[in-house]
Formats: structure tokens, C-alpha cells, sequence
């Protein structure tokens, strides 16, 4: 079951990558065969795990979360390949850096110069935000029936959020109305922004940096050198993919009465609303007039929030006031059931809320509480839950921040230390630009081959929600007892 | 179709996994929520935590547009609440399990008042199943088709049997017989046998026919047992009430163990005619002293399947022509069937099978025209579809149509008679149609056909 999931997942892989050679077809650019090679690859590879049936056909946790971890790791594997064949990306280190990042929808790049990339290549490291943002297994679940017991594993390891529920009965429906939200909005954006004046090709790979709340940029200025229109609308889909999804199901269904029920979507737009105002408050001196600092403002607050990583500004030059506010927005990032990461706003809710709990029990030790959310009182196990995976997220950006710091030395040591931070905040997070090194006009192209693939796992471990690759490189997994 | 189940016990459960294999869209809503968990992880269904009662959970889990609801949680007050609740938010059809037999004789008269479509008893269900065993001791499992035109019965094979070592062919030669063998088991396999097909001794058989004929046929080889006229029964709850009353009403003598003197009291206050004793239906010696060895079958009901099993094993070897055990835990289940029991009948599994019939008669969508599915150990299946205009060959002969591999027509009924079907048969419109076939491989009639 297992592996004919993987083989799935790679058949589709190699689908995808057909775009891209399309791509250089159209554009004339004569390289398709830097994608034909690998789909070739994927499928020879693909096709025999499709058809073979395992002993073990039962689906568990576990289970659930080793598909998960395995295809994502094999994707970002291949999907790579692209990048080196074309020349473009020569190191297979950088590249798998730059896919996962891709997948993952961070953002980070080890690029200088993104505009010296081929179209089709370009096309295919944003394609990547687009794939990796809805998630791919999913996908395969939602389009391949037959699979009953125990898929719902799967769909709990790949999305994001303390609790994950479906939508309507049947696991496959749900995941069609998500991918069917997720696409019909993606084309919205493409038809706006194409409509005020960028060009087609641009427009179309925006939205996919946006959609996936992925943050690659098409130009070395990132989102600085557009329009003010072009911005206002990067920033208001930035904000929309930031929202749980479950938001415009019920939209559709006319419920719009439970949206405004649902907590994290409150919290989420309180935070952007203050955020922003105390951000351009805050750039008021560096800017012309309100106007434009509530542009930038707006702009960065909703880009990190929904860990999407683009920039209109060079924010590492701001004050530390509004730096702060965006290393707190990095950490909390977006709305469980988006397609933006970080530690999801519903968990810092629970974890908040549970906590004033157990602190009113230090006041009046035999009072009896019960802390809610989204106006469900919040059951011990998963308040439990979402404190083990506190802990353990602040254990990887610790350690991630103590290892960069063999490697990255900075100008001073303060410097270093907070770039590396910064560099493991930003890639848990799948937000992509930190601070000072790893700021937004910069990258990560200076970090050593170890550290490369050591934050691309970061990223993995950000994307998945810790579990599935914690549970992949466990050697308990692996044990027959 | 969408469905509602309130209440995710033993018998929710094995409804969520049957229908889900007929691909409705199931809701299961049940208080507890370590249950919901446990469902929602096993199969593809929606679970939500809390109480059918009240209206905001019943709207979230889609009561208003939901085809069926089933309430089978502990309480019956609680079930025909849900079902009234239910039914004015627009639910189609609901379905209460209600067990009290207080309740339960009333119900009749409050059903429409109430807004209930069908109310079920598991104990009663069980207590008529084990009473249409007994009227055939000597099958093994008896199901009916077609409101009783045709039969479904299975026999043991046992050694020295006539049948042993005869193909199918030579068995309609020597017998000439109007019957139709539709489905072997042997150990774990179950088969569906050709003309060449040779029986065993230790083969189960399940034979499709008119009562009638099934009578005559097993009188011939030697599978014939008269109807049990005396009936033990150990243990006396609920089923054990029903099918006493069941029993004393066609004259059959019947003795009931029963170890609680306050329950035993009330059963010989309610069962005229029936002998009530107090003691414990494992003690040997008693079941000696009220002579077991003489009665012509015995069922153990009491409440613990452990000691259903190991009475029942005793009471066999003893000599009791007919031995009926419950068995309600599915772990037990499995297990109990490789211990050579004569017959086993789980309350759960009887129920929902119950349910899963009157579901599909009912269904919105009859364009597919099933009417009664029997399966045998999820492998295979026989279906009693209805056959309309939509089947593409009706009016052809048999012979003429390609069937698929491993399809069986196991008998046509016309006007309430059941045809043997023949190479020259044909299955006209309104005909309803047996067809045997591997679980889950055919959902329409038109499927059987290449």
C-alpha cells in the first residue's frame, strides 16, 4: 500500500513536469528534454510500484505518516534533477535545496540571480510552490478510488493543523472541493493580475508563489519593482491563501454565519489589522507618506503571516519595533488548513488558552476549568498534543540554530547567531527570507552543503508538521517488535 | 445516498462498514469520543461528537438532507427522540432501535404519530432467525428470497453422506431435483461451483429452491431432520423471551435455565406453558438432571459468549440433534466458527443485515433494484435483484447471454414461483433474480453480462 502510493505519487510527478517541457516549447527555449528525462525516470520508476501490491495491506498512523515523509523526500529528489540537467543550477546539493524549498513552499533560494533562469526552468521552480501548497498526496487520494481504511492517515499527516477534519463524508469529495477552492482561486488571481497589466507568464507564476504561499520571486527585486496594484493584489491573495480553507467551503455552501464563529480566523485577522497598523506606524519616517507605509506595511505583514516570503521592501533595514513584530508573525505564521505554514494560529491558541488555564489553577488550585476553542472545550489529549509539538518545534530551531552556527560565522557572532536563527525560523516556517544574512534581498547560497540540506529537512520537518520525518528516521519505525 | 448513524456501538459500526461498501455517504454522530475516533480512523465516514438530540449537531451532520437516519444508540427513549427531531428538520427516512418490549409492542400504534418509518429489535430479529432455523434443524443457516418464494439453505456435508464425492451433475441426474447448489465453503474458502464441481464431506452447501422441493431433496439424502420439538434454552434475556413466545406459539415445548431467581420469576410469569428453571446453565449436573440428551435442540443465550460456546460444545456431544449458539463479540465470532459449531448466530450481524434490507428496498434510487443481499464470510454474495426495462436483455434466452466469469443465476421468480433457470430460461420484466456472484462485483443487474 505503501509503495503503490509512492508509485502514484511519482506518476503524477512526472504528469506535472510536462508542463514545464510545454513550457520550453512554446517559449522556444529547447531544454524540454531537461524535463523529459526525468519524467521518463518517474515513470519507469513509478509505473512497476503503481501495480505492485504489498503483503500488508492495512493503512495505520504510522503507516500514514512513512507515505507522507517518503514521497515528499523522493519528490524533492526528482524534482531537482530539472534544475541540474539544464545547467542552471549545476550543484545537485543547491538544487534539492532549492526544490524542497519549492515544495515546501518556503521561498528560501541559494539563487543571485533569479532572472538569469530559463523560462521553463523559472516556470518549474514556481510550479512547485503551486504543487506543494495543496499537498500531493491528497491529490492522489482525491482522484484514485478504492483506497477506504485508514487513508485518512495520510490526509491527517499531509495537512496542516492541530485538527483536521473533512468537510463532508467521504475522505475523496473533500479533497476535491479543497483542490477545487484551491485552483479556482488560483485562476481568479491570474485573471486579476493579468487584467491590470502584467504580462501573461508573469501572472500566471505569481499566482502559483502566492496560491502555494511559497514566495520565489520572478526578479532579484522579489515583489519590490511591480505596481502598486500588482502589490495590493499579491498582498490580499497572500492574506486569503493565509485563511483556513474550510472558510470558503462554508462560503459556498452559504454558512457564513459559522465563519464568523470560527476563532483562528478571528485571531488571524485581528493580528494582520494590529500588525500592520504598528508596522506603519512604526516605517512612518522611512516612507514618503501613510499611504505608502501602509502598503508596505500591509504587504510584508500578510507575506509573513502567510509564510508566503515575498517582499515589497528591504525590512532588514527597518526599525527593531517592526523587525520583532515579524519574527513573532514568522513563529505563529497562518491558519491551520491553509496552504501557509508556520506553527499554525490555532495551536498558538490552544496552547495559549490551556496555559491561562493551568495558570488560574496556581490561583484558586481547586477550581475546575475548561479552556475552549472555536467554542469546543478543548479535550486533554489534544492539548497535549499541541504542547509535545511546542516542544519539539522549539527543540529543532534550537538545534538547527546551534549546528548553522558551526558553519556560519556572520561579521560578528551576534550577527551570525541571528542570521542563523533567523535562517531556521524562516525555513520551520516555510516563510523563506529571514534577517541580515538570510534578509530579504539576500539568500542562502553562502551555507555549506551540510547546512543546505540540513535546513532543506527543516523545511520538510516545517511543511509536514514535524511528525512524518520524525517518525521516518526513528529507528523504532523500523523494528518488526 | 446519505446516511446518519446515531450512536457508533457495536451495531453502528457494522452498519458504517457494510453500506460503506456500497458507497453511500455516511455521518456517524455519537457522544463518545474515544468511539468517533475509532470509526472515523477504520473507515471513510464524517464522525461527530455529541448528542443526536439536540438540533445544532443533527443540522451540522447534514440531518436535513440525510436519506436515512439510524439511531442505534443504548436508550430507546433517546433513539425515537432522535428519529421525531430528525424527521421535522427533513430527513427522509428514520430508523429506531427500540428494544423494551414495553416500548416495542406500542410502537406499532405510535410509528406514524411519531414520524418513524421502521423501528427494529435486535432481540427479536435474532429470536425469529433462530426460530426459522429450528423449523429446519438440520440446516445450518436458513434465508429467504423473494418474500419467501425461494430459499436459501445451508447443509453440512457430513462423512458417510451421500452427496460426498458426487459432482453437481451426477447430483441432478440421480435426484432430479428443481434445486440449484449456489455457493460451497470448505475451510476458509468459499466457492462458486460449476457442473463439474465435485462435493466433500465437510463441505458446507447452501442450496436455492422452494421450500418445498428442499424439503423433499434432503429428505432423499438423508439430510432431513424433523422440526425440533423440543427446545432447551439456556439463559434468559431478551432473545430467550422472544423465542420462547415464538415457540410456545407453535407448539413447541420449551425449558428455559435461567441463574437469576427475579428474572426467572418474571420469564414463567409472561411464558405460559414454558418450563423456567433456576440454576446455572453450566453446571453439567443439572443439565442432566432436566435431561438435555432428550430434547431435539438446544440454544444458549446467556450473556457471556464464552460460556455460550462451551455449553453449546457440550450439549453436541451429548447427543442434541440441533445446537444454536449466540455469539455477539465479532473477535469471538471469527474464532468460534472454526470450532466445529453447529450453528452460530450473532445478534449484531443479524441486525444490521436487517437494516442494510430495508435500506436498500427503500432506497430513493431504485433504478438499481436490489432487494436482499446475503453474504457469506465477505467473499461471496447472493443478490435478489428486481428486474426493469433498464436490464438490457430481457426476453433472451440464458444461453444467449455472455455472462461474466464466476456469475451464477440462482433462480428466477415469476409470480411468486421459483423457476430452476435452464439454458433456455429467460428472465423477463418484474422477475425478481437471484445472482450469485463474488462480494462486491455486481451492483446492477446489467453487470452479470459481458
Amino acid at each position: 500500500m505503501v509503495l503503490s502510493i509512492l508509485g502514484k505519487v511519482l506518476i503524477i510527478e512526472a504528469l506535472l513536469m510536462l508542463v514545464p517541457a510545454l513550457v520550453s516549447v512554446i517559449y522556444n527555449e529547447n531544454n524540454h528534454w531537461d524535463f523529459l528525462y526525468p519524467v521518463i525516470g518517474l515513470l519507469l520508476l513509478g509505473g512497476p510500484l503503481n501495480f505492485l501490491k504489498g503483503k500488508e495491506n492495512e493503512m495505520y498512523a504510522k503507516e500514514g505518516f512513512v507515505t507522507v515523509a517518503i514521497a515528499w523526500i523522493v519528490m524533492s529528489l526528482v524534482g531537482a534533477v530539472p534544475f541540474v540537467l539544464s545547467g542552471e543550477i549545476p550543484n545537485y546539493i543547491d538544487a534539492f535545496f532549492e526544490t524542497v524549498s519549492g515544495f515546501t513552499t518556503t521561498g528560501a533560494s541559494i539563487l543571485n540571480d533569479v532572472e538569469g533562469l530559463s523560462k521553463s526552468v523559472m516556470f518549474w521552480r514556481l510550479f512547485t510552490h503551486w504543487i506543494g501548497g495543496m499537498g500531493v498526496l491528497v491529490f492522489v487520494l482525491a482522484i484514485i478510488p478504492g483506497y477506504n481504511a485508514g487513508v485518512m492517515h495520510v490526509f491527517r499527516a499531509e495537512s496542516p493543523g492541530p485538527s483536521v477534519g473533512k468537510l463532508v463524508s467521504k475522505l475523496s469529495r473533500t479533497a476535491k472541493i479543497l483542490y477545487g477552492i484551491y485552483f479556482i482561486m488560483t485562476v481568479v488571481q491570474m485573471v486579476i493580475l493579468w487584467a491590470i497589466g502584467n504580462p501573461l507568464y508573469d501572472s500566471v507564476l505569481l499566482s502559483f508563489s502566492t496560491a502555494g504561499t511559497g514566495g520565489f520571486g520572478l526578479l532579484n527585486s522579489s515583489a519590490a519593482s511591480y505596481t502598486s496594484h500588482t502589490q495590493i493584489v499579491l498582498a490580499v491573495f497572500m492574506f486569503l491563501f493565509g485563511i483556513n480553507f474550510n472558510v470558503y467551503y462554508l462560503i459556498l455552501i452559504g454558512s457564513v454565519k459559522k465563519v464568523f464563529k470560527m476563532e483562528e480566523v478571528r485571531i488571524y485577522f485581528i493580528i494582520v489589522l494590529v500588525a500592520t497598523l504598528a508596522i506603519a506606524v512604526n516605517i512612518l519616517s522611512l516612507c514618503a507618506d501613510f499611504g505608502q507605509a501602509m502598503l508596505h506595511a500591509f504587504f510584508q505583514v500578510t507575506s509573513i503571516s502567510s509564510t508566503t516570503g515575498l517582499s515589497t521592501a528591504n525590512f532588514d533595514t527597518w526599525p527593531a519595533f517592526s523587525q520583532a513584530i515579524l519574527i513573532v508573525l514568522t513563529i505563529i505564521g497562518a491558519c491551520g488548513g491553509s496552504t501557509g505554514g508556520g506553527f499554525k494560529i490555532a495551536r498558538m491558541g490552544i496552547l495559549v488558552k490551556s496555559s491561562a488555564a493551568d495558570f488560574r489553577r496556581l490561583i484558586n488550585p481547586r477550581v475546575v476549568v475548561r479552556s475552549k476553542f472555536d467554542g469546543e472545550s478543548l479535550d486533554s489529549e489534544t492539548v497535549r498534543n499541541v504542547k509535545t509539538y511546542f516542544l519539539l518545534w522549539v527543540i529543532i530551531v534550537v538545534l538547527s540554530t546551534l549546528i548553522l552556527s558551526l558553519d556560519f560565522q556572520g561579521t560578528s557572532a551576534f550577527d551570525g547567531v541571528y542570521s542563523n536563527f533567523s535562517a531556521s525560523l524562516a525555513c520551520i516556517g516555510n516563510v523563506g527570507p529571514g534577517f541580515d544574512a538570510v534578509g530579504p534581498t539576500m539568500n542562502y547560497c553562502f551555507y555549506s552543503p551540510f547546512s543546505k540540506v540540513l535546513l532543506s529537512f527543516v523545511m520538510l520537518i516545517g511543511r509536514l508538521e514535524i511528525f512524518p520525518i520524525l517518525i521516518l528516521f526513528t529507528p523504532r519505525t523500523w523494528k518488526r517488535a | 445516498m446519505n446516511l446518519l448513524i446515531i450512536g457508533a456501538g457495536k451495531v453502528g459500526s457494522t452498519l458504517v462498514q457494510n453500506f460503506l461498501n456500497e458507497n453511500h455517504d455516511i455521518v456517524v454522530i455519537d457522544t463518545d469520543v474515544s468511539r468517533v475516533n475509532d470509526v472515523v480512523n477504520r473507515y471513510d465516514v464524517q464522525g461527530i461528537v455529541g448528542s443526536g438530540l439536540t438540533r445544532e449537531v443533527l443540522v451540522d451532520a447534514g440531518a436535513e438532507t440525510a436519506d436515512f437516519i439510524i439511531a442505534c444508540t443504548p436508550r430507546d427513549e433517546v433513539n425515537i427522540l432522535c428519529c421525531v427531531l430528525a424527521k421535522k428538520l427533513g430527513a427522509k427516512k428514520t430508523i429506531a432501535r427500540v428494544r423494551d418490549p414495553e416500548y416495542f409492542n406500542e410502537m406499532r400504534n405510535m410509528k406514524e404519530d411519531l414520524g418513524l418509518d421502521f423501528f427494529f429489535n435486535p432481540e427479536l430479529r435474532t429470536a425469529k432467525e433462530i426460530a426459522e432455523v429450528l423449523q429446519f434443524p438440520s440446516a445450518k443457516s436458513v434465508e429467504s428470497f423473494a418474500g419467501g418464494s425461494a430459499e436459501m439453505i445451508c447443509f453440512h456435508i457430513g462423512d458417510g453422506n451421500p452427496l460426498d464425492g458426487k459432482t453437481l451433475i451426477e447430483i441432478a441426474k440421480e435426484y432430479g431435483c428443481k434445486l440449484l447448489i449456489g455457493m460451497v465453503s470448505r475451510g476458509n474458502e468459499v466457492f462458486i461451483p460449476r457442473g463439474d464441481f465435485k462435493l466433500n464431506a465437510g463441505d458446507d452447501v447452501h442450496i436455492i429452491a422452494s421450500a418445498t422441493e428442499i424439503a423433499k431433496f434432503s429428505k432423499k439424502v438423508k439430510l432431513f431432520k424433523p422440526r425440533a420439538k423440543s427446545v432447551f434454552i439456556i439463559g434468559g434475556g431478551k432473545i430467550a423471551y422472544y423465542l420462547a413466545k415464538e415457540l410456545l406459539s407453535t407448539g413447541v415445548d420449551v425449558k428455559i435455565v435461567e441463574s437469576d431467581p427475579v428474572r426467572a420469576d418474571e420469564l414463567s410469569k409472561e411464558l405460559e406453558g414454558a418450563t423456567v428453571i433456576l440454576g446455572d446453565g453450566t453446571d453439567h449436573e443439572l443439565l442432566a438432571e432436566e435431561n438435555i440428551k432428550r430434547s431435539n435442540a438446544c440454544v444458549t443465550l446467556t450473556g457471556m459468549d464464552e460460556e455460550n460456546v462451551i455449553i453449546s460444545l457440550y450439549a453436541s456431544s451429548k447427543g442434541v440433534g440441533k445446537v444454536i449458539t449466540k455469539v455477539d463479540r465479532p473477535s469471538i465470532l471469527e474464532m468460534s466458527k472454526k470450532l466445529g459449531l453447529d450453528t452460530v448466530v450473532s445478534p449484531r450481524e443479524c441486525i444490521a443485515n436487517h437494516i442494510i434490507r430495508f435500506v436498500r428496498a427503500h432506497q430513493a434510487d431504485t433504478s438499481l433494484g436490489i432487494n436482499t443481499l446475503y453474504k457469506l464470510d465477505d467473499k461471496v454474495e447472493a443478490i435478489e435483484f428486481t428486474a426493469s426495462d433498464k436490464f438490457g436483455f430481457i426476453g433472451k434466452r440464458l444461453k444467449d447471454m455472455q455472462f461474466k466469469k464466476n456469475i451464477l443465476i440462482g433462480g428466477i421468480v415469476r409470480d411468486g414461483k421459483y423457476i430452476l433457470p435452464t439454458g433456455d430460461s429467460s428472465i423477463e420484466k418484474g422477475d425478481k433474480v437471484i445472482v450469485v456472484a463474488p462480494a462486491r462485483r455486481v451492483s446492477d443487474l446489467s453487470e452479470i453480462v459481458k
